[in-house]
Parts: C-alpha cells; sequence; structure tokens
C-alpha cells in the first residue's frame, strides 16, 4: 500500500472510498437466529457515508429492521447531500428526521411490528470540508491516523439496554422507566482509547454521558484539518466488544489493519481477521459489522498545471 | 510470454527470479470474490500432437465450459498456455488468470502443433505464475490455492529451466503462506512411450503423474471431466488450511 503523507498539499483534494461487511455471529448461529447486524457504504468520490446497525436480539423481525435503518439512513444523508452543496451545518437535525421519516412510512408498507425496528445506528458522514458521526445506541467509531496511531471510542449502555432511534412514545417511556426514570441520571459511558499495532493500545479517558444525552444521540465533528489526517475511519456495531478470546482493541486495530484500499477491502480484512481470531476461540460470538470510509488524496489540476 | 495488454482489468507480473517468464493477471480491483483457486491449463502443441490437436483444442474447450458451472465458478481465476519450441520463448499465454466469466473458450485458436517440447518451462510457468499471483492475493487479505494441468504427449527436450527449478516452485507452493496449498498435474495423453520419464518428472518436481491413456474421443472426454472435477474439488478446500484429498490418482 502507498505511504500516505501527513499533510495534503496544495493542489489536492480528499477523495473517499468506502467499504462493510457483516457476518453472524456464533450464538446467533448457534441459535438458529438470522444476522441482525447490518451495514452500508457509499461514496461519491467527494461525499462518503458508512453506517452500521445492530438489531435487537429479543425485538421481533430486526434483522430487517436493521436494513430499513440503514438504507433510510443512506437515503437521508443522500437528500441532504443533494440539498446541502457539500455544508454539514444542519446534517444531524436534517438527517434525522428524514430518516424517522423513512422509517415510519416504510414499516407499515412492509407490514413491519414496532418491535421489528429495535435496532441501534451509527453513521459517519464526510464532505470536502470535514464529517460528522452519530451514535444512536452502542458500538464503536474508530480511526487510523496517516502514522499509523488508531484512536478508538466505545459506547456502551447500563444493563446492555441500548437506546434505539424507533423508540417513541409508549416504548420510548418504557425505555426511559427501565433505565431508572431519571434522565440526568448516567446510563451510557464513552470509553476512549489510543495506540498502533506496534505499541499496543490503553484506554486513556471514559466519559459519562446521561440517558438525555443518550436519548439525543452522540454527536462527533470531524473538522475538515482532522480528516486530512485520517487515512481510515470506521463505525462498528457493538459485536467488536464480544470475540471470544479477543480485548475489543485488540479487534478493532486488527480490521483496521488494511494492506490494500482496492475492492472490497475491508470485506476480505475482516473475513481474513475472524478467521484468524477463529483459530484460538470460536470467533465473533454476536453478529459483527462495520463500515469503512478510506481518505485519499488526489491532484486538482489547476490552471499553472494544465 | 502474454499477449499485449489491451484490456484494462489486466496487468502483468513476473515470476519471481526471472525476467523471462511473465504472466498477466486480473488486477485486484476488478475481482468480485474474497477467495480464489487459480487454475492453469498448460497445453502441448509440439509436432506430436498434430493428429489430435483438434481433439486437444476441443477437450479444453470442454474441461472450461464444465468449470464454468460448477457452483464455486465465482471462485476460480483460469489462466491457459500453450507449450512448443515453435512459440516464443516456448510458451504462449492464451489469456491469463481471469475470471471464468470472462472466458469464452469458443474463441480459443486451432492449434498449430510444430516444433519440440519445453516441458519444465511449462511447469516453471504454470506453477510459478500461481505462487507469484497467488502471493499478491494473500497480501491483499484474498485466500488463494491453485492447482496447475500440465498436458503433454512427451518428454522435456527443450527447457531453459529444469526438473529442479520446477520442483522449487513447488516447494515454494506447499511450504510457504504465499498460498494455502498447491496441486501440479502432469497428465500423460498418447504418452506411454515417455511413461518412466514423466514419473520420475513427477517424483522429483513433487507433483501428480496421470496417464490419460490414448488421444481418443472417449479418453479426451474423461480428460475433461478430470479437470473439472479436480479444480472443484481443490477449490472446496479452500479455507481447510490444506489441498483436496479428493483427487482421483486415475483418469
Amino acid at each position: 500500500m502507498k505511504t500516505s503523507p501527513l499533510t495534503f498539499m496544495e493542489g489536492e483534494k480528499m477523495i473517499f472510498f468506502t467499504d462493510h461487511y457483516f457476518q453472524i455471529g456464533h450464538a446467533h448461529y448457534t441459535a438458529g437466529k438470522p444476522c441482525q447486524d447490518h451495514a452500508l457504504s457509499r461514496s461519491s468520490g467527494s461525499i462518503a457515508c458508512a453506517i452500521v446497525s445492530d438489531g435487537c436480539s429479543t425485538g421481533g423481525n430486526t434483522d430487517v429492521g436493521s436494513r430499513v435503518l440503514t438504507f433510510g439512513t443512506l437515503q437521508a444523508i443522500r437528500d441532504h447531500a443533494k440539498a446541502s452543496n457539500g455544508s454539514l451545518a444542519t446534517a444531524k437535525v436534517s438527517i434525522l428526521s428524514r430518516q424517522q421519516q423513512l422509517i415510519g412510512v416504510m414499516r407499515p408498507v412492509l407490514g413491519l411490528d414496532r418491535g421489528d425496528m429495535l435496532a441501534t445506528c451509527i453513521y459517519a458522514y464526510f464532505s470536502q470540508s470535514g464529517g460528522m458521526i452519530q451514535v444512536y445506541g452502542d458500538g464503536v467509531i474508530a480511526w487510523k491516523d496517516r502514522n499509523g496511531d488508531i484512536f478508538m471510542h466505545r459506547y456502551e449502555w447500563a444493563d446492555n439496554a441500548p437506546f434505539y432511534p424507533s423508540y417513541e412514545g409508549l416504548d420510548l417511556q418504557a425505555f426511559i422507566n427501565h433505565h431508572g426514570g431519571d434522565l440526568e441520571a448516567v446510563r451510557l459511558i464513552g470509553h476512549s482509547a489510543f495506540g498502533s499495532k506496534e505499541s499496543g493500545y490503553v484506554e486513556v479517558d471514559s466519559t459519562d454521558y446521561t440517558l438525555q444525552q443518550g436519548i439525543n444521540g452522540i454527536s462527533m465533528e470531524i473538522s475538515e484539518s482532522l480528516l486530512e489526517q485520517i487515512e481510515f475511519l470506521a463505525v462498528f456495531s457493538d459485536g467488536v466488544t464480544q470475540i471470544d478470546g479477543v480485548d475489543w482493541k485488540d479487534a478493532v486495530g486488527e480490521f483496521l489493519a488494511f494492506k490494500t484500499s482496492a475492492g472490497e477491502f475491508a470485506k476480505r480484512r475482516m473475513i481474513r481477521g475472524i478467521r484468524d481470531m477463529q483459530c484460538d476461540g470460536r470467533g465473533p460470538i454476536d453478529d459483527i459489522s462495520y463500515a469503512v470510509i478510506h481518505v485519499d488524496q488526489e491532484k486538482v489540476q489547476t490552471e499553472e498545471s494544465q | 510470454m502474454p499477449r499485449l495488454m489491451t484490456d484494462s482489468t489486466m496487468e502483468t507480473g513476473k515470476i519471481a527470479g526471472t525476467q523471462a517468464f511473465q504472466f498477466s493477471s486480473t488486477r485486484i480491483d476488478h475481482l468480485g470474490a474474497t477467495e480464489y483457486t487459480l487454475v492453469t491449463v498448460a497445453v502441448d502443441v509440439t509436432g506430436s500432437t498434430k493428429d489430435f490437436a483438434d481433439e486437444l483444442r476441443n477437450t479444453l474447450i470442454a474441461a472450461v465450459e464444465s468449470c464454468k458451472k460448477s457452483p464455486r465458478s465465482n471462485n476460480l481465476l483460469l489462466r491457459v498456455i500453450l507449450f512448443s519450441s515453435s512459440l516464443l520463448n516456448g510458451i504462449e499465454e492464451l489469456h491469463g488468470f481471469k475470471p471464468l466469466g470472462e472466458i469464452d473458450p469458443q474463441s480459443y485458436p486451432q492449434f498449430k502443433p510444430y516444433g519440440t517440447t519445453p516441458l519444465f518451462d511449462a511447469a516453471f510457468s504454470a506453477i510459478g505464475a500461481t505462487n507469484t499471483y497467488a502471493k499478491k492475493l494473500m497480501d491483499q487479505d484474498f485466500l488463494a490455492n491453485g492447482i496447475v494441468f500440465v498436458i503433454t504427449d512427451g518428454d522435456d527436450n527443450n527447457s531453459s529451466t529444469t526438473m529442479n527449478m520446477v520442483k522449487d516452485e513447488m516447494a515454494r507452493g506447499s511450504r510457504s503462506e504465499e498460498i494455502e496449498s498447491l496441486i501440479g498435474v502432469i497428465v500423460g495423453i498418447n504418452a506411454q512411450n515417455f511413461a518412466p520419464e514423466l514419473k520420475k518428472f513427477q517424483t522429483i518436481a513433487g507433483m501428480k503423474y496421470i496417464d490419460a491413456g490414448d488421444a481418443t474421443k472417449g479418453k479426451l472426454a474423461k480428460l475433461a471431466e478430470f479437470v473439472s472435477q479436480s479444480v472443484s474439488s481443490q477449490s472446496q478446500s479452500l479455507g481447510t488450511g490444506g489441498p483436496s484429498q479428493n483427487i482421483s490418482a486415475t483418469i
């Protein structure tokens, strides 16, 4: 793989490539359940998104629900990108609104119950001016910079009861009651870690989030200057934290150890990584999914260079 | 030598450590699956095959068409080479490693048998190209294994490589992590007079020798079936860590 410089030179702009993969976990496979994770990613070259969704294992047909959520989110991002011309200023509100609208329409059309729609959603959305990451529920986000260092953030709900974007009305109240009824109580923890394959990974920080903050979704803004330093960014379902015999930080590092960014690079990496992990254990216990954006640069033709 | 590269989905590679032996293969970014069996068929087109050249071509076509019907056809990449001293550098590549769906075997040219037998060069090219391309795939998180068929009616009498060089390439394939497993098969057709030499080649090089008998329609049809079944078997063993144990010892 070619070496990527630390900064962009004048006359270069960002170009995005994406890939994604999802696989059934050992527990679902042995229980005869379908894979309830789903992942999607898209790039137009100058705009990209990566989306994962993890269906509730005690919900209904949440394998369908997670797909409705990923495709609904993808469409919402497409609609925003067309309308906003690359500006991310209104992205979170606009995408949430459109996402809810699309899901609200699709559920009755497909004859799905509310229980079928219980699924988390994490997405990353990049444009030339920067990016945003939005977390509804649990999972991991991680990026690898051009030095090879990896920064990762794991979001973990109390009682393993994550928020699902489809909660509304009585379901939302039941969710709040399950978490003790106090919207200011800390019910979501963000664990941050850093490192590299050579030095290993360590947890460096943890952040407490209230129930209300978790319901609103955790947002992370990626500035243009930070984006230029990122080589790969990935969003994972929480399946990456449940691999038999493998610490979640090592698993994330392994799945970001790309040899190439050609073709289905993320799919091949995860398949190979899981195969290696299965030599020492059962591999992923829960369904696992990730979606990846690769940030590269391309020369921009200027009047001087033509 | 590979044909002049006009297909932008293909690229040229060199067998490690050689300048003379080149091959072509599909570019990584044009591959749709995550694991592949690399299949090579090397066909003898020396003067002595003149009487059954058409049948040999039909056998090749039948083998390719049969592989296309395999449930694993999307995970096969096929390279076909001809060998004879009458060809430039002794080897002509009809096509490099390509997905079966992109191959039209009916368009294979009529063979023009002439010249003497660079058998070791053909085996070296087939095995070496498989190892080299497999390494490239494995380095990029693909899983790859290989199977090579060298179909001949005689012993070597015109190679620049040696039996030991072929042996080294076979050993490279079996001991390293560059390819999950590699099977090499020498198929003798009308080759009863050279059976001792071909068996010696088998033993030294670490390949299998299969006597396909006389070049009759029936025997050649069985050869096509053998090739297809062996390919299918090796493809199904991908991911097991070793070669297929189900390659038939006879046709």
